[in-house]
């Protein structure tokens, strides 16, 4: 039995004297407690209460409540108190229940024993205590610093909250290395490019959906997957009832089930369909006046003609002046002379593989609706090699109609009042300082990498190259690595490449729930808390008009030892350090202190609280009351778990953007600086630049929304499919196919199978090629194979395939496995796509990149 | 929401203040619309029904799972179910839904053929299930003509009984967990289905099981799992009896189907709209 | 209402804390702590003390404890309340849950890396009471005086005195080693002052 011994003192009275035994000790005169400590942040409930938290199940992040039932929990259900997802939760949520009580999370910290790394190595995990874990890390940390070269230090990040910037900035450069990498790239970096640099805004938008009259969907389906699923499928019965809804997909997604239009284009194709819609936009007359502006009343051309370009002067006889005035925009008459007069839906339907009629009629549609028309860019058109400008491309297109930030439109998020951490700056030594400007090892910023976020180049993160700068030791080696709930191993494409990476870093540490394919080639792993039952933190999410702030609370208590990853593991880590000299990081924490009692933390518990309230202090203090929903103190915004913002304030970005001209920017002067600033550095050329990026834009076109062709990785001859990879409407993540219920009803993804893993062919295909359903079949890539189960469905375009992402874990528990270690259930998408980039947002390609052929197995 | 008291209270009110109209305006908004079966704990003289709105419902599975959580429905077995079929060529595909559940029929297969009355017809209608009265004779699921009843034939949660870790030492195992958590069979158990049904909580080997309408829930008030919890408010449920209910008036508006009923079953679950209900060119066709 | 003693209750709470104390795996400063209590202590403390075998003979002492609290094989005084109450070998079920939140609702944390009705929890939990009644009555909060002395009743009937008299029989039973069959009487006779208490 291990005991932990706590005292607390008890008011002394004289009349009590300190009892005579010895053992016992104390008396009553002082409470000394060992099987027990006394806690003050009392966590377990009564019978059957409702206690609020966060589902992270995607990045939706609803506000969510939990039933617990002597300190077991046992139901989920959406947070009423949300204006964001409105009492709703989609059935992700309920799965975190298989999650939290799952037989395959880590109970104890373990170490390696195997000193062999690599796919065919078993680990040999033996569990250990905290203490030996910790000190071990920090005795790793310890020698980076004693031999400056904290710089070979790397923390990865992957499912976060907003506390992440305790492990993840903080320590990171308390310690004293560039390299923090986060997992953002294989997210949706390449879909916030087109959005940044038209509009300036680097985020994911919302949908003003109750009150729009034309919702286009592009490789988006908010009904199954990212973002604000609960609150989208809470509302789209209405929706489909006031607005045509159309859906842009190879393959029939759950939202294109219930569509007015289903558009299967040709995977890649998203730019071409975009441009020639605003040409039929434009041609038709249908642009929004109000917002884009119109042609001078003197001036003599008052359309747009297919083919024809527009002086972007006129002079007559009377007077000369500007063609066309735009009003909240810029660029206009040059992006129709550069890209669009000649890309007439005739044009597009070579290109798509849809109708020229469907293509003019949704464009009219569309247009007809302005301004309350949206299109809702999901990662499809731009999570590929040549994203970023068909990102663009869509987004303009809201520009067109003048739904950006307008009354049934595409809008950003609300104002929030979370504030940041303390400065790290009076923490860093020398070391730390000097360790922190080296090169960063995703190689971002580098000639090839421009990686231009916020219009800044080189600020971007390009997770999935980090692989290949571990292995090649580019800039430097990494010899200390930490990942948290992250799992490249998996989750990227090519996993392959990062088996080599992890396997190469001398002493790689793992901080998750479950043992991952990741996690296979650590040598310390650290047992993680589950972020909906057991960790404190807060994150941001919007819909509806409103943005709130939800909290992730302890609304169990752990079965096992676990810790917070993103708190209480650090504030560990830095009481270690400073036994061993260090204690920088330490004395830094300790500035994180609770805004109620002004108390420093003294312990990891005392830490993660105090620094989730010093973070939400404007939201729950009625001192400092901002704006938005009022609490009267941090106990009710505990109690509540979820703050909303004030309504969205409607065009008040027009004419005040963040962008170079402050307007819409149909020429981006946004991203010309950005690319000059790039090219300078290097002193080349934005063509040369680009060239080397794998664009196609020559001269002004690169600034400029415009149709590029795909870039797939093999000839159509050789490999006659094009993969279309897609995300599962109950992947948690890709973290839940260890729980039954994930198998039981994965047929709930239109197509799909329960407990088996499928790639859709159309029948017409699987005719030609002699495939029938139920046959276990091998996809090859030029990267790569996978081995999955064919399934016959019309729901897919000819020359595709469709399969879902989530399955082909080979090491992640019992059910996600066929055998744990060795054998995957079914097939990752990732081991087929090959590792290439959008590189002009640091994306990482899913779509429109690989081609398979197939083989019976 | 989770209390149908409240909702019911809340209408009485506006009721009484005299704005009856404004009541159903909201209860067409609000997501108390789910419809209430109940407003004090009897159901003498109801009948409970269902509607379901093809349209709202988006196919997620979140009634299937809700289902299972509440009922303690063990792996494979699903009382609430989407039944989806893909129709049509490419590029002129549909994709429909139907989310089922037991139709808890007026005129039950089921329940007659029941040798020991097992299945028998409970307060407001309810198809309900008597674990201790039933032999296992599967009776019943030959005679359902919706393949809604499962019958035990193991150990229930056989998954939750095996004691053998992933890593030795490291991980813990399912049987230690439902141990650790006081969970019945279970680590998530839901101990409060055990008060109708026969007690059973959980089923067991050698019996059948299905959907009770959640008469555990609603003879509280409180709507039936698959209600509560579907995220598009696409199942409504209420006192088909009473003409001022949220499913009397929907089924009065709309044409409603139900499954098999020429089977003359009188199933008492009700299908509105449809899944798609997409627009297309204005036409009169040729010949 | 009475309000007891200083002493009574000093009495009462040393005795419960030092018996949970007692059923630890004894180590080190465990016994030579015993060792140099012997003279110095009073009452059950040095009943308790006289029978601490010299510190050399520890490993004796770690192995019958093993037997009797442990396993591997069979544990022949299982330390457990729920295997008295519920008759059958299961860890946890109600009677557990019940302890758990009785600990819950004081704000106690469980520290103890094993079940939540090991004698060792359910004893210093009975102390902790105790202490509270004390301060209470040392701050003359009559209510809560009256609070903390009913949760020790209910406590008490609801759970030790359900299984502590068997449990005492089973170590002066099996025990081999004078400490722990001294310990197992030595509850036994503190357990039937605490019968009289109650029933008083």
């Amino acid at each position: 039995m291990e005991t932990d011994e706590t005292q607390t003192n008890v008011k002394r009275r004289g009349i009590l004297k300190a009892s005579a035994i010895a053992v016992a000790g104390l008396g009553i005169a002082s409470l000394k407690l060992k099987a027990f400590s006394k806690s003050d942040d009392k966590i377990t409930t009564p019978t059957g209460e409702w206690r609020s938290t966060t589902c992270q199940g995607c990045t939706s992040w609803c506000s969510v409540q939990v039933h617990v039932e002597n300190g077991r929990a046992t139901k989920v259900r959406g947070n009423p108190d949300s204006k964001v997802n409105l009492g709703s939760c989609c059935p992700r949520s309920h799965f975190s229940l298989q999650q939290v009580y799952d037989p395959d999370r880590l109970k104890s910290p373990m170490k390696r024993t195997n000193p062999k790394k690599g796919r065919n190595e078993d680990p040999g995990y033996v569990p250990i205590s905290w203490d030996e874990a910790l000190n071990t890390i920090a005795d790793k940390i310890m020698d980076l610093r004693n031999n400056n070269e904290t710089h070979k230090y790397l923390l990865m990040r992957g499912r976060y909250s907003y506390m992440r910037d305790i492990i993840y900035d903080r320590m990171t450069k308390i310690i004293g290395s560039p390299n923090n990498i986060s997992h953002s790239a294989i997210c949706a970096e390449a879909e916030k490019f087109g959005p940044f640099y038209t509009e300036g805004l680097w985020d994911y938008r919302q949908y003003d959906v109750l009150n729009s009259n034309y919702v286009l969907l592009w490789g988006a389906d908010p009904l199954a997957a990212n973002r604000q699923v609960s609150y989208y499928n809470s509302v789209w019965g209405d929706v489909i009832d006031r607005a045509t809804v159309a859906v842009v997909d190879p393959r029939l997604s759950s939202s294109a089930a219930k569509a007015d239009e289903w558009m299967p284009i040709k995977p890649g194709q998203d730019g071409a369909l975009a441009v020639a819609m605003a040409h039929v936009i434009l041609t038709e007359g249908l642009w929004y006046k109000d917002f884009v502006g119109n042609f001078d009343e003197n001036s003599p051309i008052k359309n747009f003609e297919k083919g024809k370009p527009i002086p972007e002067e006129f002079a007559t006889a009377d007077t000369k002046g500007t063609t066309f005035n735009e009003k909240y925009t810029s660029g206009l008459i040059k992006w129709w002379n550069l890209e669009l007069k000649d890309k007439t839906p005739e044009w597009a339907a070579r290109k798509t593989g849809l109708s020229a009629e469907q293509i003019k009629k949704v464009a009219i549609g569309f247009g007809k609706a302005a301004p309350h028309a949206i299109c809702w860019m999901g990662g499809g058109p731009a999570m590929q090699v040549r994203g970023s400008y068909a990102s663009m491309a869509v987004h303009a297109l809201n520009g067109l109609v003048g739904s950006v930030d307008n009354v049934g439109g595409t809008l950003k998020a609300n104002k929030e009042y979370t504030g940041k951490f303390p400065s790290p700056d009076d923490f860093m030594d020398e070391i730390a300082k000097a360790g922190k400007k080296h090169k960063k090892i995703d190689n971002r910023g580098t000639a090839a990498f421009p990686s231009l976020k916020k219009g800044k180049p080189g600020s971007g993160v390009v997770t999935n190259n980090a692989a290949d700068g571990i292995l090649s030791e580019n800039p430097n080696e990494i010899k200390v690595a930490i990942g948290y709930m992250n799992n490249f191993a998996f989750s990227c494409p090519q996993p392959e490449r990062w088996e080599k990476a992890l396997s190469k870093i001398p002493f790689l540490v793992d901080i998750t729930t479950h043992a991952s394919e990741s996690t296979w080639f650590a040598d310390i792993v650290l047992p993680s808390t589950h972020h909906m039952f057991e960790k404190w933190g807060y994150v941001k999410s919007h819909a509806n008009g409103y943005r709130h702030v939800t909290l992730l609370e302890p609304v169990i208590k752990p079965l096992w030892d676990v810790k917070m990853d993103e708190t209480e593991v650090p504030w560990l880590l830095a009481e270690k350090l400073a036994q061993k000299g260090f204690d920088n990081l330490l004395n830094h924490y300790k500035t994180y202190k609770d805004p109620e009692t002004g108390k420093a933390p003294t312990n990891e518990k005392e830490f993660a609280l105090y620094s989730l309230k010093y973070a939400t202090q404007k939201l729950w203090d009625p001192a400092q009351y901002q704006a938005g929903d009022r609490f009267s103190g941090w106990q009710e915004f505990a109690k509540k778990g979820v703050w909303n913002s004030a309504p969205y304030p409607y065009k008040k970005r027009w004419g005040n953007m963040k962008t170079k001209t402050h307007q819409f920017e149909f020429y981006s002067e946004t991203l010309k600086v950005a690319l000059e600033k790039h090219a300078d550095k290097y002193s080349t050329s934005v063509d040369d630049i680009l060239d080397m990026c794998k664009y196609q834009a020559k001269g002004e076109m690169a600034f400029i929304p415009h149709y590029e062709e795909p870039f797939f990785w093999g000839k159509e001859g050789a490999f006659p499919f094009a993969l279309v990879d897609y995300k599962s409407r109950l992947n948690r993540e890709g973290r839940s196919a260890n729980c039954s219920w994930y198998q039981e009803l994965k047929d709930t993804d239109p197509g799909d199978e329960a407990y088996s893993d499928v790639a859709k062919f159309n029948p017409l295909d699987a005719k030609k090629i002699g495939i029938n359903n139920g046959d276990k079949i091998k996809l090859i890539s030029k990267t790569g194979s996978l081995e999955c189960t064919a399934k016959l469905w019309e729901g897919v375009r000819p020359g595709t395939i469709a399969k879902c992402y989530g399955q082909g874990h080979w090491a992640y528990g019992k059910i996600a496995s066929k055998v744990y270690g060795k054998a995957p259930r079914g097939g990752n998408n990732n081991d087929v796509i090959p590792a290439d980039y959008d590189r002009l947002s640091g994306a990482t390609a899913f779509y429109g990149t690989a081609r398979v052929k197939v083989q019976k197995i | 929401m989770e209390d149908l008291k409240l909702t019911t209270s809340r209408r009485n009110f506006l009721k009484s203040s005299g704005i009856g109209i404004i009541a159903t305006t909201v209860a067409s908004v609000a997501p108390e619309a789910k419809g209430s079966p109940s407003s004090n704990n009897s159901l003498k003289g109801k009948n409970i029904g269902m509607v379901i709105d093809l349209q709202r419902c988006t196919g997620c599975g979140g009634c299937v799972i809700g289902c299972k959580i509440e009922n303690n429905v063990q792996e494979g077995f699903q009382w609430a179910r989407n039944v989806s079929k893909t129709t049509g060529k490419f590029p002129n595909v549909a994709h429909e839904i139907v989310p089922t559940l037991c139709n808890h029929c007026e005129n039950a297969p089921c329940v007659k053929i029941c040798p020991t009355k097992a299945m028998h017809k409970g307060d407001g209608g309810i198809t309900k299930h008597n674990s201790q009265a039933c032999i296992g004779c599967k009776a019943c699921i030959g005679a359902c003509p919706y393949k809604v009843i499962s019958y035990n034939d193991r150990e229930v949660h056989s998954f939750w009984n095996n004691d053998n870790p992933l890593i030795n030492g490291c991980t813990s195992s399912a049987k230690t967990i439902v141990n650790k958590t006081g969970g019945t069979k279970v680590p998530y158990y839901n101990s409060s289905k055990e008060g109708t049904s026969g007690g059973a909580g959980v089923r067991y080997k050698g019996i059948v099981e299905k959907c009770t309408f959640c008469d555990h829930r609603i003879k509280d008030g409180k709507l039936p799992a698959c209600v509560n919890v579907c995220p598009a408010n696409a199942r409504i449920v209420g006192d088909l009896n009473d003409p001022k209910s949220e499913v009397s008036m929907l089924i009065s508006k709309y044409r409603p189907t139900r499954l098999k009923e020429h089977l003359g079953t009188k199933p008492k679950v009700f299908y509105i709209k449809d899944n798609n209900p997409g627009s297309y060119k204005n036409t009169k066709g040729k010949i | 209402m009475t309000i007891n003693t200083v002493s009574l209750m000093e009495k009462r709470s040393d005795s419960y804390r030092l018996l949970s104390e007692c059923f630890y795996p004894p180590d080190e400063k465990f016994l030579s702590e015993f060792n140099s209590t012997k003279k110095r202590s009073a009452g059950l403390c040095s009943q308790i003390a006289n029978a601490a075998p010299p510190i050399n003979e520890l490993n004796l002492l770690q192995l019958d404890h093993a037997k009797l609290f442990i396993g591997p094989y069979k544990m022949l005084a299982p330390p457990y309340g729920s295997v008295y109450l519920e008759n059958r070998q299961k860890l946890m079920d109600n009677s557990t849950i019940d302890v758990m939140t009785r600990y819950e609702q004081e704000g106690l944390n469980l520290n103890l890396k094993d079940a939540p009705d090991h004698i060792s929890a359910e004893l210093e939990f009975m102390y902790f009471l105790i202490c509270q009644e004390a301060e209470a009555s040392i701050n003359f909060n009559l209510e809560n005086v009256e609070i903390y002395k009913v949760k020790q009743q209910e406590f008490w009937n609801a759970h030790l005195s359900l299984w502590v008299f068997e449990f005492a029989k089973k170590i002066e039973k099996h025990a081999n080693s004078e400490f722990y069959k001294k310990l197992g009487l030595l509850t036994k006779v503190f357990f039937s002052s605490e019968v009289e208490y109650f029933n008083s």
